[in-house]
């Protein structure tokens, strides 16, 4: 296996196989693989049988790079001896694997390692017997398990119902065992009528709780009072049952309380947010964790939205500045300040919806100091803050009103950023004196 | 060229009846063979070298039926001719 044979094994093989003396073994080899090269140079395939066919093949000239230096060189091609093992060979190599290879598939226990593949016939024949091995092993293995099971089947039969009904001993067919199960019954019984007991008292004691929480919820929701009502009549329901259902009124109970204390905090949170609430949610107790959740998220929520009011705010004012530069210096000196100064560009600015914008502003930042003013109306400011981003694009409208301190030149620099534009407002428009103008009149915009 | 056509020529040039190269042909051939069966890889010189070459087992695909099939890994004989042999093919 793996060894190299050389010409001179094969000779000896010939020898022995054939029966001929070495020499004539040698020589005749020696024509033999001369003849096929001989035929090979002619460029002829040639065809040996049980072996193959030789073909000689051409391969052309192919471009590389040699690493080192980055250089493209051209390999030369050549011709080459091509081989194809004829079927017979394949199949014969294959035959002896292919058994093995199948019941490893099978066994799933076939590696990759295509060394341990090898096609060596004593292999092969190992593989063989171990897997017919490992199948005896398998069915020497099984056959106990199917005594087991044909000589004790009555146990196991019995053993099921003990899964099922748990901690009862017995066995069913025994005159004992009735007795067993009698006791067990029993114990059952005694066990019942004890949850009983706890269910009643656990009920006596939510039925005191419930007074409590009557009283503390009478001056808040009165709702939340007959539902405790409902729950108790529930309760008492359940009472009425089987042990199994004991748990119940106990869980509710607990609930109970637990909404108490939540009652008390919600109540607290009035006091201290000293807003209108919304109408106090449904007294499920599934529901009171979300209710406490809301007052949370609509604090974040506003909080959210007058941060995002003063910014902006500060982005509108950002974008006046610009167009205002040379005019008002003062406003974009000073952004870091948004809140103290918020009526400063109102004032110099003409357009209609600057002073909006300011007062929501406003309003969000009165919001922002005083976390506690809780609004419905938290989720309006939103579009407007929208509509207001949107408004500067436009820009240019059709007429201009003057106010106070404003010139032509101011409102050349404003609508079309230079001063240059006053000749072509001064076409369009006719006054009296271009250089003082009246408060409130109406200037075109070319 | 052809089988028959190959061994007349051997029997040319060994002077041997045409039925005793047939003979020592399959006999040769079936050294050979041997020789690879067993795992070895069988050397000739000025010739070349046969090798028993193990093509892995593969996965294949499938597309009308969707469906992988493992194809059993298989065993060729492969044939590198030697480089005296290509040496003298590509002399001219």
């Amino acid at each position: 296996m793996n060894e190299k044979l050389s010409f001179q094994n094969i000779i000896d093989k010939l020898a022995q196989g054939s029966g001929v003396s070495k020499k004539m073994a040698e020589t005749f080899s020696k024509a033999f693989f001369e003849t096929i090269i001989e035929v090979l140079s002619t460029g002829e395939s040639i065809k040996i049988k049980g072996l193959g066919t030789f073909k000689l093949v051409e391969v052309g000239d192919r471009e590389s790079v040699n690493v080192s230096t980055g250089m493209r060189i051209v390999i030369p091609g050549y011709k080459k001896v091509a081989f194809t093992a004829e079927d017979s060979v394949v199949e014969e190599l294959n035959a002896q694997t292919e058994s093995a290879v199948r019941t490893e598939i099978i066994g799933h226990t076939e590696s990759t390692d295509g060394a341990e593949k090898e096609s060596e016939k004593s292999v092969v024949e190992n593989k063989k017997d171990a897997v017919v091995e490992e199948k005896e092993v398998a069915v020497s293995e099984k056959t106990p398990d199917i005594e087991t099971l044909i000589q004790v089947p009555e146990p196991e039969q019995v053993e099921k119902p003990q899964d099922s009904f748990a901690g009862i001993d017995m066995l069913i067919s025994t005159p004992e065992s009735v007795e067993d199960v009698r006791q067990q019954y029993e114990e059952a019984k005694a066990k019942m009528e004890a949850a009983v007991e706890e269910a009643r008292k656990a009920n006596a004691e939510k039925l005191r709780l419930e007074k409590l929480l009557e009283r503390l919820e009478k001056n808040v929701e009165p709702e939340v009072v007959a539902q405790t009502n409902l729950t108790a009549e529930v309760v008492h329901i359940d009472e009425e049952d089987s042990t199994e259902k004991q748990e119940s009124p106990e869980r509710v109970v607990a609930v109970r309380n637990e909404e108490k204390t939540e009652e008390e905090k919600r109540q607290e949170a009035f006091n201290r947010v000293m807003v209108e609430q919304p109408k106090p949610q449904e007294p499920e107790p599934q529901e009171e964790q979300p209710s406490k959740k809301n007052v949370w998220f609509t604090i974040l929520i506003v909080l959210l939205v007058a941060v995002l009011g003063v910014f902006v705010f500060l982005i509108y004012r950002n974008i006046e500045a610009v167009e205002q530069v040379p005019t008002t210096t003062t406003q974009p000196a000073k952004p870091s300040k948004p809140i103290a100064k918020p009526t400063k560009p109102s004032k110099p600015s003409t357009k209609p919806v600057a002073p909006k914008v300011d007062k929501d502003s406003l309003a969000k930042a009165q919001k922002a100091d005083s976390i506690k003013n809780v609004k419905p109306e938290k989720e309006t400011p939103k579009p407007e803050t929208s509509k207001v981003k949107e408004e500067p694009k436009p820009e240019r409208p059709k007429t201009h009103v003057m106010q106070r301190g404003e010139s032509l030149t101011r409102i050349s620099q404003k609508y079309y950023g230079t001063k240059d534009s006053v000749r072509a407002i001064l076409r369009i428009n006719t006054f009296a004196n271009p250089d003082n103008i009246p408060v409130g009149a109406v200037v075109k915009l070319p | 060229m052809t089988n028959k056509e190959f061994l007349e020529k051997v029997s040319q040039k060994t002077n041997l009846e045409m039925d005793k190269v047939k003979d020592m042909s399959s006999s040769l051939v079936g050294a050979v063979l041997e020789g690879i069966a067993e795992g070895n890889s069988v050397t000739i010189q000025g010739f070349g070298s046969f090798e028993p070459r193990v093509k892995a087992s593969r996965r294949i695909y499938n597309p009308t039926t969707k469906t992988y099939l493992v194809v059993p890994e298989k065993t060729t004989l492969s044939y590198k001719m030697s480089a005296a042999l290509k040496s003298q093919l590509n002399k001219q």
